[in-house]
């Protein structure tokens, strides 16, 4: 037995470790499942050029809408994760982004993203060449290793963005 | 009962309410020249500004807020300090951009459409877009004591982004109170300046880019 207890808890450590993406923390979480819109800087990178802005997201029974604002309040896109099907509709993609090998990449990127994020247990690995982080904090990495494209979203204070 | 007098105020309030009042072709055309004279005496204006981006799809709201200095020729600087902060300078043909502590320094001319931007962000402060014909059909009006200018981009860079812009400016002072948005999907963003000062010394080191 003792000669196995060490590779067993190699192979528990790395399921642990695969499953560990993060679990969204209960204070973030418990706003999401209250129906309160989410704040976030937001930051995207791809090839060296760089997207920031602010990302909103709000979570009803069966979805999880949101959209990505730059800081001047011209919107990139709109999005909505459908729970039941995992899947994200695109809405109101502004004109550079919106051509169909960018959205295809975005809509799966989002997906990885949200199911995380609305999921009340820890977040499995995500499937695909992607690396998905979430922070005690409440800070999602989200990496597209086959485009290198990462997604960073930071939350923002409650109060910073109210009257 | 209740209900029906509520629906009667409710129509009463629409029906005497003056809803915006579309001028003379004339009048608008004073109203144009009144504003494009002042605006060539703007060397220097400086204000706080509060944004307020509408979310339709999501019915929120984002609220941000800053301080902006435009400076002849060709000098802006519109810094926000909440949610978060970030700087956009424009200087000459040289614009910088300063979020989450990095900063990135561009051409100007690099794209159309972040020149038009830029242009829009220039003359709108000032309201002498106004007269820019090759960039918006304009059509002015007044409402509640203000004169709006409703500019309807022509150019295609610009259409696709916005379907339109519109000015309110304070008819005494010629100046421009309220910029909104309007995006194609419906979405606006106002954006109110308070506190304006014209014609200020704004010191250079506002515009620096290195």
């Amino acid at each position: 037995m003792t000669r196995y207890s060490g590779f067993i808890s190699l192979l528990l450590a790395l399921a642990f470790a695969a499953a560990a993406a993060g679990q969204t923390p209960p204070d973030l979480r418990s706003r999401l499942s209250a129906g309160q819109a989410c704040r976030f800087r937001s930051e995207i990178t791809f090839r060296g050029n760089e997207l920031t802005g602010l990302c909103v997201l709000r979570e009803t029974e069966t979805a999880c809408t949101g959209a990505l604002v730059n800081e001047f309040g011209v919107k990139a896109l709109d999005f909505v994760f459908d729970k039941r099907s995992e899947k994200v509709k695109l809405h109101n993609v502004i004109f550079f982004l919106d051509k169909w090998y960018i959205r295809r990449v975005v809509r799966a990127d989002l997906a990885v993203m949200l199911r995380a994020l609305s999921a009340d247990d820890a977040a499995a690995k995500p499937a695909g060449k992607r690396e998905l982080l979430i922070t005690p904090q409440g800070e999602v990495r989200l990496t597209n290793l086959k485009y290198h494209i990462s997604y960073h979203l930071t939350p923002l204070e409650t109060d910073a963005v109210t009257e | 009962m209740k209900r029906l007098l509520f629906l009667l105020t409710a129509v009463l309030t629409v029906l005497l309410c003056p809803a915006q009042k579309p001028v003379s072709a004339s009048e608008q055309a004073q109203m144009v020249r009144s504003i494009e004279q002042a605006a060539a005496g703007i060397n220097s204006l400086e204000c706080d500004f509060v944004q307020v981006k509408e979310l339709s799809l999501l019915g929120d709201n984002i609220t941000s807020r800053g301080h902006m200095y435009f400076k002849k020729p060709g000098k802006l600087c519109w810094q926000y300090t909440s949610p978060t902060p970030f700087a956009f300078v424009v200087n000459g043909d040289k614009v910088l951009i300063r979020a989450n502590g990095k900063q990135n320094v561009m051409d100007a001319g690099s794209s159309r459409v972040f020149q038009e931007v830029i242009r829009i962000m220039m003359s709108s402060v000032t309201g002498s877009c106004l007269t820019d014909k090759s960039c918006f059909s304009v059509t002015m009006a007044k409402d509640k004591g203000l004169w709006v200018a409703k500019l309807v981009p022509v150019k295609k860079e610009l259409k696709r982004m916005f379907a339109s812009i519109v000015l309110r400016i304070d008819p005494q002072r010629k100046m421009v109170k309220q910029v909104t948005l309007v995006e194609k999907s419906g979405d606006r963003t106002d954006i109110t300046l308070h506190n304006t000062k014209l014609n200020t010394a704004i010191n250079d080191q506002v515009f620096r880019i290195h």
